[in-house]
This record gives C-alpha cells, structure tokens and sequence, in this order.
C-alpha cells in the first residue's frame, strides 16, 4: 500500500476543486487535525476512510499504489444481465439510455475499474449472441465468459458460479452485480475487493438514513425500529471463489436453493455465515421502473455535461 | 400544515443549510414549497425557519409565488422543539379537527398522490404517516460484519409528510412534555409516539420520496429535476 502515492493524489484533487482540508474534514465528519495528521504522513489512513475520502472526492483514492496483489488473485466482476424465468430480464437491460444500453453502462464499470481482470455474464436464454455483439461494439475486452442464466435468481448465480470452475482459481475473487445497477462508484468496488481479499466475503452496505417502523401488520406502527442496529445491503457482493463455490454446491445437495429468498445474502445468512460488510452509499440503486430509467437517463446526460 | 426547515444538514457538506442548496437556480425549499402551494387541499402553510435565514425565506416565496404562508416561526434547538413551535405557531389559526400536516423542507419529492393520501387517512384515524416497504435487503449490524439476516416485511420505511388532527399533535406532545419523554428519547415524532403507546397510521409513500441527506441525494434531485423537465417538454 502506497500511502505516500494516496496522499499525494488526495492532494492534487482538493487542489483541482479548490477544496481545503477543513472542508474535507466537514465532509468526512472529522475534526480538521485528523485531516490534517493523515496529510502530514505521520500516522497511516485507515482503509476504511481511505474508501470514505474516495466517495468524499468522487475519486477512488484505494487504486492509487502501483503494486498489484502479490499472490496474483485475480479478480472477476459477474454481472447479472437475466436468467430463465421468463421475466425477460435481458431485454429491459437493453433499453436505450442516451443511445447506449443500460447494461452496457454496468458492464462499463468493471470494464474500467483497474482492480478487476475479467468479466462473466449473466443472460436470459437465446441473448448471448446479443450481448457478444454488444461487448464487442463498445469494446468491453476484459469480458471472458457469457452465460445462460437458470430458472431463480439463485440458479442463476449457481450456474455463474460452476461456469467458472475450470477457468479461474480458487483464491481468485468473484463480485456478484445486479446489471440493472450502473451507479455504482469505483470506491464502491474497490473497498469490496479490499474486504473480501482480507474476510473472505464483503457486501456493499449502508446505514439505515430513514425512520423504521415496525408492521404490526394492520395499517399502524408501535414502535420504531433502532437504525443503528440495522444495516442495508446491496451490491458488489465479493466472495473468494472456493468459498462462494463450496457455499452453492452444500446448498444445492442440501436442497436449499429452492427454498431460501433469492438473494445470495439471504442463502449465506440460512448456513450461518458471517457477512462482512464493505464501503456503499445511497446512490447505488437498482433501476426497475420507467421513472428510474429517466433518471438515469439524466443523470448521464449531468455527468456527459460535466466532463 | 407546518413545513420544517429548522436544521442545518450539515451531512450534505455544503456551506448553506441544505434545504436552500440551489438546484437549476432554485433552493431546494423553494421546489418543496410548491408542491403544496400547488395542492388544492392545503390552506395555509406555517415555516419553521433557521435562524437567520428569515429574510432569504420570505424572498424565496416572492420569487416563487408562494402565497400560502400564514406564519414563519423559529427553529428549535433540535427537531423535536422546531415541530413545537410549529405547532404553537399554527394556535389560533388550526381548529382542533383540522389537519396539521408536518413535512420536512428536505423532501422535494413529495408528489400530490402522497400528500391527498396523507389527509385522507389522518381524517379517518386521527393521525397519518407517508411510508413505503422495505425494497431493500437488511441485515443486523454486527460491527464490521453482519450475521443475522433481518425480514423486510416486518417494517416500513416512514418518511414524510405526517399528518395529525391539531388536537392530537397538541396533546401528544403536551403529555411528552409532561412525562420528561421528549428529552430521553431520540428526536422524532414517531419514536414519541411510540413511547406513548400511540399507534402511527400508515399512509400511501413512494421510494423515491428520500429526504435529502447526503451530497449524492442532491445529484440525485438534479437527475429527477432535468428528467421531469425533458418529460415536460416532449409532451
């Protein structure tokens, strides 16, 4: 870890927005001396708030040092794109967003994120011819594997997985990305790695902001729920490969997979397993109605505008 | 209904509190503001303002034909005194079955569907709360980790507005100050209510209606802005 390098480029980009250390600090909600023992060297900056000025400075700090994993693991961004259940999920993913598909601007993430090597996708039946056609146009080289989806959410992911088997190693690393969400900061996927190179696992999270209620199930709420011991989870979720494998595979003959909630958080929590969580914001939804498209398609148009 | 815009949002990072934040040249409050100025059940609007900022306020409503303030109040030291002096503002003006409505300057989201709902309830139970499921995954916080998972159809997401019957804001929070509650708990109107054993009534919410908390949810309103501005022109 280059911290000289971090600080260096924390540096030159308040120096580009004409930000101080103190509104740093504001922003961060660190007193200005903090701020200002990390710049100075003397102490080291936590990888946690290193992703925490990353998502301050709308830069990712975490991918500033040169040296790469020294073990060599490899890292493969899986992006969920459809499956087999009818829904179509693929052909709502190819919806045109400023004239390019909302799935290509996924893909675009992991493509450009210089911590990950390779990537797998996830289609409906009958759409990987369209999406190696797509991979192609927008030159997405780092894409490796397509393949078809399963039945559930949870076929789907398992078949992602044993896809895999013959092509990666078992340290290497997999993140689990929902195709339909492209807000995703690079800050986002680097602090994913980061966990779940050190735990094994890492889930993108972020405190609860709004008032809980409790359902008392006929219309009223008695009581609140305590935010502080909640928190909501979202995607990258990044697992070693062994782990998530061997997860899916005693799952499978357990005859699991049909019974649990279709998520790989709800699967994981069923075996007991511990999630570790990493860095994620509020931004990083899911795009699933129209109105979300048109948002997006805004915000695209904000961030063409702003370059 | 009371409108609070009592806080600083200092979350947002941004040198103004963050209700007056300025999106495509108009404050935040301001787009708040309209929703219920343009909304045929809303008679008369109570601002709970921060200190100081009295002066921007009153130009903000010229600018933006806001004529349905009847009263500008001062923030409290904290939320739970900004909704009283909010409440205490609006005596004499609200009759006792009126519908007092509180709503958060933050929320610019709100959309006409939230707000008729929110008085349709609070008229037939007494009380009414803008809130949505859960869309989200949860999990119990563990620290750095997270080992339980936590059922999303066992609450609701509340956001604003909130509605009472003035009669029954009044004495909610009169009991509350009466029981040293207010002081103990966390400053929210629902964590009184719950104390006090009242039942919150839920109304029609929408996930999109966030409270603007953090420098991404004001990105966030931009795209919505730009897109319900394109929407417009195009049809």
């Amino acid at each position: 870890m280059n911290t000289q390098a971090q600080i260096a480029r924390i540096r030159a980009i308040l120096s580009e927005k004409g930000m101080s250390q103190r509104e740093l600090a504001a922003l961060l909600g660190k007193t200005e001396a903090e701020v200002s023992r990390w710049m100075s060297g003397r102490v080291g900056i936590s990888q946690k708030n290193i992703a925490r000025i990353s998502g301050a400075l709308g830069e990712d700090i975490s991918n500033t040092s040169a040296a790469k994993d020294p073990c060599e693991r490899r890292n493969i961004g899986v992006i969920l794109a459809g499956g087999q259940s009818g829904r179509q999920e693929t052909p709502f993913l190819l919806t045109p967003v400023d004239g390019r598909a909302l799935i290509a601007y996924t893909i675009e993430l992991y493509q450009n994120h210089p911590g990950i090597d390779a990537i797998e996708l996830v289609c409906d039946r009958g759409q990987i011819e369209t999406l190696q056609r797509l991979v192609r146009k927008y030159g997405f080289w780092k894409e490796q594997w397509i393949c078809e989806g399963g039945v559930t959410y949870q076929g789907s992911v398992y078949n992602a997985i044993q896809n895999l088997e013959e092509e990666i190693g078992p340290d290497d690393l997999v993140l689990i990305h929902y195709g339909n969400a492209p807000y995703t900061a690079e800050a986002i996927i680097s602090d994913a790695i980061r966990v779940a190179g050190e735990s094994g696992n890492a889930i993108s999270s972020t405190p609860c902001y709004q008032l809980l209620g409790h359902n008392e199930g006929d219309g009223t709420s008695r009581s609140a729920l305590d935010r502080d011991s909640i928190v909501q989870l979202a995607c990258p979720q990044a697992f070693v490969y062994k782990y998530i494998k061997s997860m899916y595979d005693s799952a499978s003959e357990g005859n699991l997979l049909s019974k649990v909630e279709p998520h790989t958080t709800s699967l994981l929590y069923r075996m007991g397993q511990t999630l570790h969580l990493s860095y994620g914001n509020q931004s990083n939804i899911k795009i699933t109605t129209p109105e979300d498209l048109e948002l997006f398609e805004a915000f695209v148009r904000v961030r063409k505008e702003k370059k | 209904m009371i409108l609070l815009a009592g806080g600083i949002g200092s979350r947002v990072g941004a040198e103004v509190p963050k209700q007056f934040i300025e999106v495509l040249g108009k404050p935040v409050i301001a787009y708040t503001l309209q929703r219920f100025q343009d909304h045929p059940q809303i008679d008369g609007i109570c601002l709970v303002c921060v200190k100081g900022f009295e002066g921007n306020l009153r130009r903000i409503c010229e600018e933006n034909g806001i004529t349905k303030v009847v009263k500008v109040v001062e923030g409290g030291e904290d939320y739970q005194h900004s909704v009283m002096n909010g409440i205490r503002g609006m005596e004499g003006i609200a009759a006792e079955d009126d519908v007092v409505m509180i709503h958060w300057a933050a929320s610019p989201f709100v959309s006409e569907e939230i707000i008729s709902d929110n008085i349709r309830v609070c008229r037939e139970k007494g009380n009414a709360m803008s809130c949505c499921p859960a869309y989200l995954l949860y999990g119990t916080n563990d620290g750095d980790c997270s080992k339980q998972v936590v059922d999303r159809d066992t609450f609701r997401t509340l956001s604003a507005p909130q509605s009472f019957l003035f009669a029954n804001a009044k004495r909610i929070y009169r009991e509350g100050l009466e029981k040293g509650i207010i002081d103990r708990i966390e400053p929210h109107t629902t964590t009184l209510m719950a104390e006090l054993g009242e039942p919150i009534y839920f109304s029609y919410g929408d996930q999109s209606n966030i409270k603007i908390t953090t420098k991404e949810d004001v990105d966030m309103f931009l795209g919505y802005e730009l897109a319900r501005r394109w929407r417009a022109e195009h049809n």
